[in-house]
């Protein structure tokens, strides 16, 4: 809600406002199941993981839910069976199961002497997607008007047929990288790294006369991240999703994004569309989901200028290039070399192997559609 | 609607000024010449006519010398003597009577006119100006027939002929009295006989008249104004008032405690104020609402000008949208609620306006931090009406053009209000007001989104008073309140929302006092409520927006009462009041019925049913008792018991922690029940060393029906099928308050603690209407306790200290209890609503007021008002949230003023 802004520059306006952390003291230990699933119209392995939610002071990894057993149904009786891949993490055989829109699924999910069934869920048809356009705006950050270059990306569609009014999006973003060192050659120094939407990104279109979305903002992102330096990549799902299913992503939406103003909705429980057949009382959080999809991918080329992200993260020391270096290659790396005045040369170190490597932290394959795509670019 | 405005204001400000007449005086020298001689010679030379009935005066022989003597004077010196009375009327003519009249000797010399009027059994007395004036009504030779006759009148500020009310009428030879209402009259029955009648009021110097009542009349008092510039710290009522009162939960507050008060941003606010007032809670500085007695921020009727008041703030709550200039005082019924209010379940909070000076032009201007204000008032007619006209306006642009954040300073923010009150005496025996009040808001976020509220009152109250024992108040007013919010940032999507409610009400009060302390007040209203719940317009020929007006809800909320008082005895006095208030859901409209075994969802559908224009879709009615007693347990202790029912057919929906002025209202209709609340409550009220302190405590215990909750992430507005998003609720309220004052010196203060506490239960069938498992939980504005400590230092006559403290518990929030990672996103899970607490609440703020000269020389008079909001900077936590950092739950405290803010405001009146 933008009241939250407006309050927020309210607040600024009696230039007294404040946010502090706060540890709260809370007691509860509870965990309870969780569901992430989704069903398709895609030609693919689907996957239902099942994990326990985790209780607000633990910092470990999510506890997967194991030897669960996974049945999906169908409204005509047929039933398909999801076998635990990883622990916690049940697929499909792509060979047997396949959603198709107007059939309605429903998950059942059998652990530990409990039985947990979803909503039945109707697959719908999602209308493809007329354009992901990106363009480049000058954003204002201070009041001695400097500005800054923001890439935002938007999506457009319409449904001739006027049926899917309830839009979801999920994109997955790729983009190449750099480490700007000169001395890199014996390393890997390009490298693709990839990211996924973290945000609820949901559109109706109850309040239109036609069945359309018109510029939907997916992400923006400026030069403090280097996603705008090389090439990007975006590849944007576009789900098409039941009402119930719409109300649980605004609902959690809304509770989300709570910052404590006075016009917050005060929150509340989001229940999922899994439950316990036998007892009420045993949630189960998280949601199956069931959408058709269509997906499209745009490709964008240097869209921002990057400062070095790196250099200062990097480099560690600077010494004179004929100096013994202990270690150098296995703990310590000479990232690039650079000469005074004089024509002295230096070594700039590094004891970060990501920072020679970033395979480290990225992908040295190139995608396989990444060449191919940025040629019918441009 | 606007323009009908205009023309009010244009009215109101036409000087219909008119010149006065004057009467000449009278001089000369006479040695026992019949009084038809000075009669003739006093029409002569005072150009006035002088009646009177030849055979009683007969008899009478003149001698006397006078110079420059008031005609009247002179008249009545030689006829009182001989058991005649004499008169003036408006002319300046004199009329002598033998049986019935008022004597009034000195008025000429006072130099003021006087206002009289004659009625079948008594002449109407004239104002009376003299401290200590000896008064004859009436012929001492009915003394003889012994029992009891009526004495009644108004009393008004001798400075600008304004009503004071609440002023206390004592007979200090019987230790008995009454007080005035609110239009300053009084009423009170006694025995024939000779009296001294004892005058008080705040802010007034105490008065008193030697009477001799021989028959029933009035007399009108003009107390004069205590020139003292320091105000009184914190006063509520005047001491008999107090004592006497019926309610135990009744607080009044004048306009000059209101100002003294430190404030957020500088300028004086009602609405703040009130909740220092003990049993009135909010959920957190800077919120619109405030809650009374444990009900919810809808259930409190704010009556302007005589007509409800729906959004009562501006800057979303951070100020009142009352221009404190215009308030004379606030009242707040909490409970005791007299029979003539109704309408809501919690509280009445009477705006009582200030009548425009009907002697002299004067006026006021100030400026805050955030506005400015400007206010005139003066006499229309002299004596007879008056106006009085205050605009107040914002430069809030200005400061937020000058903020760092590019979308704050692209952001405008601005509001305005005017009000414009017109009085007219009609007649000797009626008083009409015409009043109006506009109010706007408008916030631009970042170019393209447009928030803008208003808000119109408009109303016309006529008073007449039939006898001194039957008065009557008529009004008929209109409250008109819309908001609006347009986003025109991608044009396919240009659009606007609106939402409307309008009110029309007619009523009619009457006050019948029976004599002996009896008392029976009686009327009626009918209120006529229109709301659009929600209207979406493209605002682009290229928008794709479908337009949708969600049906327009029609209702007539109707209610007739009486109300009779009585005094049982010296010590106890007890009111009994019914109130049969009803309400009709009118066509056209279509109503939607569910399967009942089945929460009301689009699946439960089965069936609609469309009602033609001016059908009834649905009824409702409801006798509501109001009962008060009130016991004196001695002469200064008294003891009151309450009982109310209220009923409420009007509600806000809104689910967020605080309201909002995009909240919508929402009528009572097939599926939505009226809200209804029961209180009992008791108080003992102590008056302690000649009312230098004062102590009162009350006890409540409230229970509240059919109150509205709401399914997670309901959506609100534009939904035509809201009760799907609605569920039933209903509360539980008990506390426990206690006041200490220390009434005079020059060191006032009022301690307030309540201790108090406040359920909330879901009473749903089905899973999706339950709330923390249907059991009872706190709500978001409970505090349990609650203290308040406020000081007035009078230091010298040019300044004044003020400081208030403020401890609070802190409010119920609801803290999530775990969450997990859907696909990338991180979810929090809430658990069971309000089941933890913010920190307590601690403020601590300071003001010092520098008074000009206080000469009456002087053209015009200026206040300094310095004040220190939160002087020790303490960040008390408004509202936590959450959020998922690094793989844990992190929260995070917002405070809204966090730290001192100091303001200055500059205030001249002229």
């Amino acid at each position: 809600m933008k009241i939250r802004i407006i309050i927020s520059a309210l607040y600024a306006l009696a230039a007294a406002s404040c946010i502090s952390q706060f540890t709260p003291e809370i007691v509860t230990q509870d965990r309870f199941l969780t569901v992430n699933g989704l069903i398709t119209d895609e030609n693919r392995r689907y996957e239902i993981k099942l994990t326990y939610s985790k209780p607000l002071d633990e910092t470990s990894a999510e506890e997967p839910a194991r030897g669960a057993i996974v049945t999906i149904l169908d409204d005509t009786g047929n039933s398909w069976a999801f076998t635990e891949v990883k622990p916690g993490v049940y697929k499909s055989d792509s060979t047997q199961f396949r959603g198709t829109p107007g059939y309605t699924y429903t998950l059942r999910v059998q652990h530990k002497g409990s039985e947990y069934q979803s909503d039945p869920c109707l697959l719908r048809a999602a209308p493809p997607i007329d354009t992901v356009t990106h363009e480049i705006l000058d954003r204002e950050i201070n009041a001695s008007g400097v500005k800054k270059k923001v890439v935002r990306v938007a999506v457009s569609s319409h449904d001739p047929g006027s049926q899917t009014h309830y839009f979801r999006w999920t994109f997955e973003e790729t983009w190449e990288l750099h480490l700007p060192f000169n001395l890199l050659d014996y390393y890997t120094a390009v490298c693709w790294t990839s990211d996924k939407s973290h945000e609820i990104l949901i559109a109706n279109t109850e309040a239109l006369k036609e069945d359309r979305i018109t510029d939907f903002t997916l992400t923006e992102f400026d030069n403090s991240s280097d996603r705008g330096q090389y090439k990007y990549s975006m590849l944007v799902h576009q789900h098409s999703v039941s009402p119930e299913e719409y109300e649980f992503w605004d609902k959690v939406k809304k509770v989300s994004e709570n910052t404590g103003g006075l016009y917050d909705v005060i929150p509340a429980a989001v229940p999922g569309n899994v439950k316990s057949t036998s007892d009420p009382s045993d949630l189960v959080l998280g949601y199956f989901s069931v959408s058709g999809v269509t997906s499209k991918r745009i490709f964008i080329r240097s869209p921002l200028l990057v400062p070095d992200l790196y250099h200062d993260k990097c480099v560690e020391e600077v010494v004179p290039r004929n100096a013994p270096i202990i270690g150098l290659g296995t703990e310590i790396w000479a990232i690039n070399q650079i000469a005074d005045e004089f024509g002295n040369l230096f070594w700039e170190l590094t004891r970060n192997k990501a920072c020679i490597d970033c395979a480290m932290f990225a992908s040295n394959v190139k995608p396989d559609y990444w060449d191919e795509g940025f040629r019918q670019y441009k | 609607m606007r323009n009908a405005f205009l023309i009010l204001i244009l009215l109101l400000l036409a000087p219909l000024t008119r010149a006065q007449v004057k009467t000449g005086t009278f001089s000369g020298r006479y040695s026992g010449v019949p009084f038809d001689t000075l009669a003739l010679s006093v029409e002569r030379k005072a150009g006035i006519r002088v009646f009177y009935n030849p055979a009683w005066t007969g008899d009478i022989r003149v001698s006397g010398n006078w110079e420059n003597a008031s005609p009247l004077g002179v008249i009545d010196r030689v006829v009182s003597p001989n058991g005649l009375f004499c008169i003036e009327d408006e002319e300046g003519n004199i009329i002598i009577t033998r049986n019935f009249t008022v004597r009034r000797s000195f008025m000429r010399e006072a130099g003021d006119s006087a206002v009289m009027a004659m009625t079948d059994t008594v002449v109407t007395a004239a104002e009376s100006l003299l401290e200590g004036e000896v008064i004859t009504l009436g012929n001492p030779a009915d003394l003889r027939q012994g029992g009891k006759v009526v004495l009644s009148g108004f009393v008004t500020n001798s400075a600008t002929g304004e009503p004071i009310q609440g002023a206390s009428v004592q007979v200090r030879e019987l230790g008995t009295g009454v007080m005035t209402n609110q239009e300053g009259y009084y009423v009170i029955t006694l025995p024939r006989g000779s009296y001294r009648l004892e005058y008080r009021s705040l802010g007034s110097h105490d008065t008193f008249r030697s009477v001799n009542l021989y028959a029933g009349g009035r007399i009108n008092i003009a107390m004069e104004e205590r020139i003292i510039p320091i105000r009184e710290a914190i006063v509520t009522a005047s001491r008999r008032e107090k004592l006497d009162r019926l309610e135990s939960g009744m607080s009044r507050m004048n306009i000059q405690t209101i100002r003294l008060s430190p404030s957020s941003l500088g300028e004086a606010d009602i609405i703040k104020s009130v909740l220092l007032m003990p049993g009135v809670k909010s959920v957190g500085e800077g919120s619109a609402g405030f809650n009374v007695r444990g009900g919810s921020s809808d259930q409190n009727l704010i009556l302007l000008y005589g007509a409800p008041m729906y959004n009562s703030s501006h800057f979303f709550g951070f100020f009142s949208a009352v221009n404190s200039e215009i308030i004379s005082d606030v009242s707040l019924y909490k409970g005791g609620i007299p029979a003539q209010y109704g309408g809501r379940v919690s509280s009445i909070l009477e705006i009582t306006e200030k009548d425009g000076n009907r002697k002299e032009f004067t006026g006021n201007a100030g400026v805050s931090m955030v506005a400015a204000h400007l206010t005139l008032e003066g006499p229309v007619k002299k004596e007879h009406s008056s106006f009085l006209v205050a605009a107040r306006g914002t430069y809030s642009n200005w400061v937020l053009g000058r903020l760092p954040d590019a979308s704050v300073r692209n952001s405008r923010a601005g509001f305005y209000d005017i009000n414009s009150h017109f009085v007219t005496d009609i007649g000797k025996n009626s008083l009409l007001e015409l009043s109006a009040y506009y109010s706007h808001d408008d916030f631009r976020f970042n170019r393209d989104t447009v928030y803008a509220y208003d808000n119109l009152i408009a109303s016309a109250r006529f008073r007449h008073t039939f006898s001194p024992s039957l008065l009557a108040l008529f009004t008929l007013g209109n409250s008109h309140y819309r908001y609006s919010v347009s986003n025109s940032r991608i044009e396919d999507y240009a659009g606007r929302m609106e939402h409307m409610v309008n009110t029309t009400t007619a009523v009619a009060g009457l006050t019948w006092y029976l004599g002996s302390g009896h008392e029976l007040k009686f009327g009626g209203e009918a209120n006529l409520h229109l709301i659009d719940p929600g209207t979406r317009t493209p605002i682009s020929p290229l928008s794709v927006i479908r337009p949708l007006r969600i049906d327009r809800e029609a209702g007539v909320e109707t209610a007739l009462y009486a109300d009779y008082k009585a005094d049982l005895g010296a010590r106890l006095t007890a009111r009994a009041g019914l109130r049969l208030s009803s309400f009709l859901a009118l066509g056209p409209g279509t109503v939607y019925r569910y399967n009942p075994l089945f929460s009301k969802e689009p699946g439960s559908l089965t069936d609609s049913v469309k009602y033609r224009a001016g059908s009834v879709m649905k009824a409702y009615a409801s006798p509501e008792v109001r009962l008060s007693l009130n016991y004196l347990l001695t002469t200064d202790i008294s003891l009151k018991l309450n009982y109310n029912r209220t009923c409420q057919y009007l509600h806000l929906l809104s689910n967020t922690t605080a309201i909002s002025p995009t909240d919508t209202w929402k009528m009572s209709d097939y599926h939505i029940r009226p809200q209804k609340g029961d209180q009992v409550a008791a108080g003992l009220f102590f008056d302690i060393a000649g009312n230098k302190y004062e102590i009162s405590l009350d006890g409540y215990y409230k229970w509240l029906h059919n109150l509205i909750d709401y399914k997670g992430g309901a959506r609100l507005t534009m939904n035509q099928l809201i009760e799907q998003d609605i569920i039933p609720a209903e509360g539980r309220s008990y506390g426990v308050e206690f006041m200490l004052k220390k009434n005079v010196g020059k060191l006032k203060s009022t301690l307030n603690y309540t201790w108090s506490n406040v359920r909330l239960r879901s009473t749903g069938k089905f899973s999706s209407e339950i709330i923390n498992g249907g059991s009872f939980y706190p709500a978001s504005y409970d505090r349990p306790h609650d203290l308040s400590l406020q000081v007035n230092w009078l230091w010298s006559r040019r300044l004044s200290w003020s400081t208030n403290l403020v401890y609070s518990t802190g409010r119920p929030v609801t803290y999530p209890v775990t969450w997990y990672n859907h696909d990338g996103l991180q979810v929090i899970y809430y658990s069971d609503r309000n089941q933890y607490r913010l920190p307590d609440y601690i403020r601590w703020d300071l003001s010092m007021s520098i008074y000009g000269s206080l000469k009456a020389s002087r053209l015009f008079r200026s206040t300094w008002n310095i004040s220190l909001y939160n002087v020790t900077g303490r960040e008390n936590v408004y509202s936590v949230f959450f959020r998922i950092e690094n793989g844990k739950i992190r929260g995070y405290a917002l405070s809204v003023f966090g730290r001192t803010i100091p303001t200055v405001t500059y205030r001249v009146d002229f």
